[in-house]
C-alpha cells in the first residue's frame, strides 16, 4: 500500500490485511469494515463499547508487547498488529461465553455465540433457565447517555448486580419510550402496550397513554409526550397529535398549499 | 495545639523565619512525653491513658515544663499504649491510666524507671530503655512512618519544627518542574498503592498531556482487609502527604488536588481536613503559594465503601459522583482521568515520599533498595506474629527478617506457614521461599505482588485450602460486577473452594480450578479480576499437597475444615481439669471431671459426643495440656 497515513489516520493490521482508518476508531469498528467478524454484546454502533462483556477479546502487539484487549474499546493506533482468532483468543473468548451461557441461559444471541464457538456447556449450573440478561448495560447506557433520563441503572455489586430502576421501585422518571427494548441484545426488556397504559414490565412502571388532541386516540406514553415538548419547543404543538392525524394534517395543508399556488 | 501565632507566609524567607521561632521555642522544653494515639493504642485504651496524663500534670503543675503529644501511630501496636519520654528517650509499653501518677513520680521528677513497663526483647530476654534499642524497631529503617513520633498531627508547628514545608519551599524556589520530575525519576521512586509504575514517569506522561486544567489525585482508599498504612500517614502525618501532592502539582502543572479517603476513616478525613485548613491559613496552599506565583488547593472526597473504588477509573468515577466502576485504561488516566481530563493519581505513601526525595536528593533515595525497587515500604504486619503492627523496611530485606527479627515470630510455639503478601489479591509464600527479597519483579514472579503493604502471616494451623476460600470470597462479594470473567468467574472459583473444603472435590476442580484461574486474569477488565486468581493459584502452587489431601483423602492436614476434622480428648493427657467441659456450647463432652475424695480421689477423663459436636474448635482452644486432638 502507497497510501500515506496522516495525523488523522492511522494504519494497521487486522489478521494480517491492513487498514486505514481514522484516529479515534475501535479495533473492533476497524475489523467489521473490512468483514472481519467479530463478537460483541456490550457494544452498539450508537454507544460505542462499554467493555464489560469481554467476548469481543482480541490479541494485540503494540510497542513490541503482546496483549490481550477488548477489541470495542481498543483505539486503533498506527503500526498496531491485531489477531482475532489465535487460539489464546478463541480460549478465552470461550471461557467468557460459557459464564455468559451459565448467567444468561435463555438468551438467544449467547446461545448462538455458544454454538458458534463451541461452548455449549454453561460454565455452572444455572440457577435460572429463564434468565436472559447478561449486564451489558446498553439499557444503562440507553437510558442515561442517549435519553438522558437515568430511570435505570446498575445496582449492587458482584453476583448480585442488577439493572434496574432505584430499589426496584416504579420509577417516577421513566418515559416509557421503549428505547432500552430497542437495544437490548437479549430481549430481556418486556414492555406490554395495554388500554389506558404503557406497562414497562421490567422496570416495574406503568405510564398512561397521551390522548391525540384532535382524534382523542392514545399514540404515546404521557410522559413521552411531555419530555418532546420540553426538548423541542418548536415541535411542542406537532406531538400533541397522534401520527395519523399529523399526517391527515400534513396532506391537507399540501393540498391546500396547492390550491394557493394553483391561484397564483 | 497552637503555639505560634502567624500570619499568612508571603515568601520563603517567611517560612524560615516561622520555622526558626518554633524551633528555638521548642529548645526551651525540658522533657517531652510522647503519646501514641493511633489506632492500635486507641484498641488498648490509650484515651485512657491521655486523660490521665493531662489531669496529672495539671496537677503537678508541670504543664509548663512537660510538653504532652498525642501523635499517630509508632507501629509497635502489640504493645500498646506507647508512651516514650524525651529527651532521654524512654520507652514505656503496655501503660494504663494507674501508671502514670508513678510515671509521673518516679520518671519524669527522680529519673527513675519503671521496670514492670520497660519491654523486653524476645531474643536476648534483655530489658531495654530506649525504643531504639527494641528488636522490632532495631531493622527497621522509618523514613516516613518515624516523623509520626515527632508530630501531633492537629499541630502544623510540629511539622514544621521537623523541617516540614522546606521540600516545597526548595521545589518553588530552586527548582523547574522539569527538574523536579528528574529527580523523581532518578530517584527509582515507584507507586506504593499497587502497580509499582515508576512515579517519575507517570508524573512526566501528566505533565506532557494535552488538556487543561490537570489533576493530582491521592488514594487513601486503603480497602484491603488489615491493612493500616496509609491511614496511619493520613492520620498521624498528613502535612507530609500535601507537601508531596502540592510539589507534585507544580512539577505536573496543575492546581486542583483531591483526596479520596477511605470512608471508615473519619479521623483520617479530620485530620487531613484541620491540615488543610492550616496550610491554607499560613499560605502554604490555595493563591500564590509563598508568594511563589504558584496556586493550588486540595479537596477530600469519602469513598464509596468499595474495595473496587480503590482502582483509579473507579475512583475517579466515584469523585465525579458516578457509580464507582472501573474503565478500560487503554487511554491512560494521565491523558482522560477525572472529569475528562489529565490526572494524577499517586498512592498515599508515594507522596508522602516526595519531599523526603526532594530534601535528601534521589541519589540517598535510590542507595536504600533493590536494583529496581528503591526505598522503603511500610507493611501492615498481621495475623500469627508475635508483634503485630506497622513496619516500615527498606526495600530488598528479606521476608524472614520482617517475620522473624521485627515480628517476632510465631506465638505459642507454633510453626510458621505461609505469610500472604499484596493484600487479599495477593499470594502466599511458603518457608522455603522466606529469603525473598522484597522486590516488586521477584515478588511478581513468586505469584504475589508487592501490593500496598499487607502481611498476614500464617501458622501451622492455617489451612490453605481455607484460606484460598476466604480471600475468594472477599473478591466475589467485592468485584464490581461489571465485566463477565470477574463477575462469573470468581463466584465458580469460589464454589469449587468450598466443595474442596467440605470434602466433596475432585481431582478435575484443581485442574478446572487452573483453567479458570488464567481465564479470570487474562480476560478481566481491571485489576480486581487480573490479580483475583492470585490468591488460589499460588496455594495451589506451593501448597498443592494440602489440596491433594481435602480431594483425595478427604482430610484437613491443618484441622480446619468442618467437613473433614473430629475432635477427640487423648486420655493420657487430660489432667480433668473440665476447661473443655465449660468451653463447649452444645454440652458434647462428658467427664473431665475429678471424683471422690483424698485418696480415693480419681481423674475421669473427658471424652467427645461425636455426634453432638459440632465442630466449633472451643475445647481445643480452652484445653492447656494439648489434650484435645483434632484429626
Ligand atoms: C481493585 C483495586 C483496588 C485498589 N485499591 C487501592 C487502594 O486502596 N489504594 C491505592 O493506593 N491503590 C489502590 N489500587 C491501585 C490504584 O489503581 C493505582 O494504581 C494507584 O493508586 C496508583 O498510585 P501509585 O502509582 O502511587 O501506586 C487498587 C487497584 C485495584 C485494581
Ligand atoms: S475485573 Fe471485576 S472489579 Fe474489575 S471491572 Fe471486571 S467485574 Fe469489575
Ligand atoms: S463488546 Fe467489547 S467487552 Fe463487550
Amino acid at each position: 500500500m502507497s497510501e500515506e497515513t496522516t495525523n488523522s489516520t492511522v494504519k494497521l493490521s487486522i489478521d494480517g490485511q491492513e487498514i486505514t482508518v481514522e484516529a479515534g476508531t475501535t479495533v473492533l469498528e476497524a475489523a467489521r469494515r473490512i468483514g472481519i467478524d467479530i463478537p460483541a454484546l456490550c457494544y452498539h454502533p450508537v454507544l460505542g463499547g462499554a467493555g464489560a462483556c469481554r467476548v469481543c477479546l482480541v490479541e494485540v502487539v503494540a510497542w513490541g508487547r503482546r496483549r490481550m484487549v477488548t477489541s470495542c474499546v481498543y483505539p486503533a493506533r498506527e503500526g498496531l498488529e491485531v489477531y482475532t482468532n489465535t487460539e489464546k483468543v478463541l480460549r478465552s473468548r470461550r471461557a467468557v461465553i460459557a459464564m455468559l451461557l451459565a448467567k444468561a441461559p435463555a438468551a438467544k444471541v449467547v446461545q448462538e455465540l455458544a454454538k458458534k464457538y463451541g461452548s455449549t456447556e454453561p460454565a455452572y449450573e444455572p440457577s435460572d433457565p429463564e434468565a436472559r440478561c447478561i449486564l451489558c448495560g446498553q439499557c444503562v447506557r440507553t437510558c442515561n447517555e442517549l435519553i438522558k433520563v437515568g430511570a435505570v441503572n446498575f445496582a449492587h455489586r458482584g453476583q448480585e448486580r442488577k439493572v434496574g430502576t432505584p430499589y426496584n421501585a416504579t420509577s417516577d422518571v421513566c418515559l416509557a419510550c421503549g428505547a432500552c427494548q430497542n437495544l437490548c441484545p437479549t430481549g430481556n426488556i418486556r414492555i406490554r402496550d395495554k388500554r389506558d397504559l404503557r406497562a414497562m414490565l421490567t422496570w416495574h412502571t406503568d405510564v398512561p397513554w397521551n390522548k391525540c388532541s384532535k382524534c382523542g386516540q392514545s399514540y404515546l406514553p404521557a410522559r413521552l409526550v411531555e419530555f418532546l415538548k420540553q426538548q423541542c419547543p418548536v415541535a411542542a404543538e406537532l406531538v400533541t397529535i397522534c401520527p395519523r392525524c399529523r399526517r391527515e394534517g400534513t396532506a391537507e395543508s399540501f393540498v391546500q398549499a396547492s390550491v394557493l399556488a394553483d391561484d397564483e | 495545639m497552637s503555639t505560634v501565632a502567624s500570619e499568612k507566609l508571603t515568601g520563603f524567607a517567611d517560612l524560615d523565619a516561622l520555622r526558626s521561632s518554633i524551633q528555638a521555642q521548642r529548645e526551651k522544653i525540658e522533657t517531652t512525653v510522647v503519646l501514641c494515639g493511633g489506632p492500635g493504642c486507641q484498641a488498648y485504651g490509650c484515651k485512657a491513658v491521655i486523660e490521665a496524663f493531662r489531669e496529672a500534670l495539671d496537677d503537678e503543675g508541670l504543664e509548663e515544663s512537660v510538653q504532652l503529644r498525642v501523635t499517630g501511630c509508632h507501629g509497635f501496636c502489640e504493645r500498646g499504649p506507647l508512651v516514650v519520654i524525651r529527651p532521654a528517650g524512654t520507652f514505656y509499653q503496655g501503660v494504663t491510666a494507674e501508671d502514670v501518677p508513678e510515671i509521673i513520680q518516679k520518671t519524669l521528677k527522680n529519673n527513675q524507671l519503671l521496670d514492670r513497663l520497660l519491654y523486653v526483647n524476645a531474643q536476648t530476654s534483655q530489658k531495654v530503655q530506649t525504643e531504639k534499642e527494641v528488636d522490632f524497631y532495631a531493622y527497621q529503617q522509618r523514613i516516613i512512618s518515624g516523623a509520626n513520633e515527632e508530630i501531633d498531627p492537629e499541630c502544623i508547628e510540629d511539622y514544621l519544627a521537623v523541617g516540614g514545608y522546606s521540600a516545597l519551599a526548595k521545589a518553588l524556589s530552586q527548582m523547574k518542574p522539569d527538574q523536579i520530575i528528574e529527580q523523581i525519576t532518578e530517584s527509582g521512586l515507584r507507586g506504593r498503592g499497587g502497580g509499582g509504575f515508576l512515579t517519575g514517569r507517570k508524573w512526566q506522561s501528566c505533565r506532557n498531556a494535552q488538556g487543561q486544567p490537570k489533576y493530582v489525585l491521592c488514594n487513601g482508599d486503603e480497602g484491603d482487609p488489615g491493612a493500616f498504612m496509609d491511614r496511619t500517614i493520613m492520620e498521624g502525618n498528613p502535612h507530609s502527604v500535601l507537601e508531596g501532592m502540592c510539589i507534585g502539582a507544580y512539577a505536573i502543572g496543575s492546581n486542583q488536588g483531591y483526596i479520596y479517603v477511605r470512608d471508615e476513616y473519619p479521623l483520617a478525613v479530620e485530620n487531613l481536613g484541620i491540615a488543610i485548613q492550616q496550610a491554607r491559613e499560613l499560605g502554604l496552599l490555595g493563591e500564590n503559594i509563598l508568594g511563589s506565583g504558584f496556586d493550588f488547593d486540595i479537596r477530600i472526597n469519602r469513598g464509596a465503601g468499595a474495595f473496587v473504588c480503590g482502582e483509579s477509573t473507579a475512583l475517579m468515577a466515584s469523585i465525579e459522583g458516578k457509580i464507582g466502576d472501573p474503565r478500560a485504561k487503554y487511554i491512560h488516566t494521565t491523558d482522560v482521568g477525572l472529569f475528562g481530563k489529565p490526572s494524577n493519581l499517586n498512592n498515599v505513601e508515594t507522596w508522602a515520599n516526595v519531599p523526603q526525595i526532594i530534601n535528601r536528593g534521589p541519589d540517598w533515595f535510590s542507595s536504600l533498595g533493590t536494583e529496581h525497587s528503591k526505598g522503603t515500604k511500610v507493611f501492615s504486619l498481621v495475623g500469627k506474629i508475635n508483634n503485630t503492627g506497622l513496619v516500615e523496611v527498606p526495600m530488598g530485606i528479606i521476608l524472614r527478617d520482617i517475620i522473624f527479627k521485627i515480628g517476632g515470630g510465631i506465638p505459642n510455639g507454633k510453626k510458621f506457614k505461609a505469610v500472604q503478601i499484596g493484600g487479599p489479591s495477593g499470594g502466599c509464600i511458603p518457608e522455603t521461599l522466606l529469603d525473598t527479597p522484597v522486590d516488586y519483579e521477584q515478588l511478581t514472579d513468586l505469584g504475589a505482588m508487592m501490593g500496598s503493604g499487607g502481611l498476614i502471616v500464617m501458622d501451622q494451623d492455617t489451612c490453605m485450602v481455607d484460606i484460598a476460600r476466604y480471600f475468594m470470597n472477599f473478591l466475589c462479594e467485592e468485584s464490581c460486577g461489571k465485566c463477565t470473567p470477574c463477575r462469573e468467574g470468581t463466584k465458580i472459583m469460589l464454589d469449587i473452594l468450598t466443595r474442596i473444603c467440605q470434602g466433596q472435590g475432585t481431582p478435575e476442580d484443581m485442574e478446572q480450578l487452573e483453567t479458570l484461574g488464567e481465564d479470570v486474569q487474562t480476560a478481566s477488565l481491571c485489576g480486581l479480576g487480573t490479580s483475583a486468581p492470585n490468591p488460589v493459584l499460588s496455594t495451589l502452587r506451593y501448597f498443592r499437597d494440602e489440596y491433594e489431601a481435602h480431594v483425595k483423602d478427604k482430610r484437613c492436614p491443618a484441622g480446619v475444615c468442618r467437613e473433614l476434622i473430629s475432635f477427640s480428648v487423648t486420655p493420657e493427657a487430660c489432667t480433668s481439669c473440665s476447661l473443655c467441659v465449660k468451653a463447649c456450647p452444645v454440652e458434647a463432652i462428658s467427664g473431665g471431671t475429678r471424683k471422690g475424695k483424698g485418696k480415693e480421689r480419681t481423674k475421669v477423663p473427658a471424652v467427645i459426643d461425636q455426634d453432638k459436636c459440632i465442630k466449633c474448635r472451643a475445647c481445643y482452644e480452652a484445653c492447656k495440656f494439648n489434650a484435645v486432638a483434632v484429626s
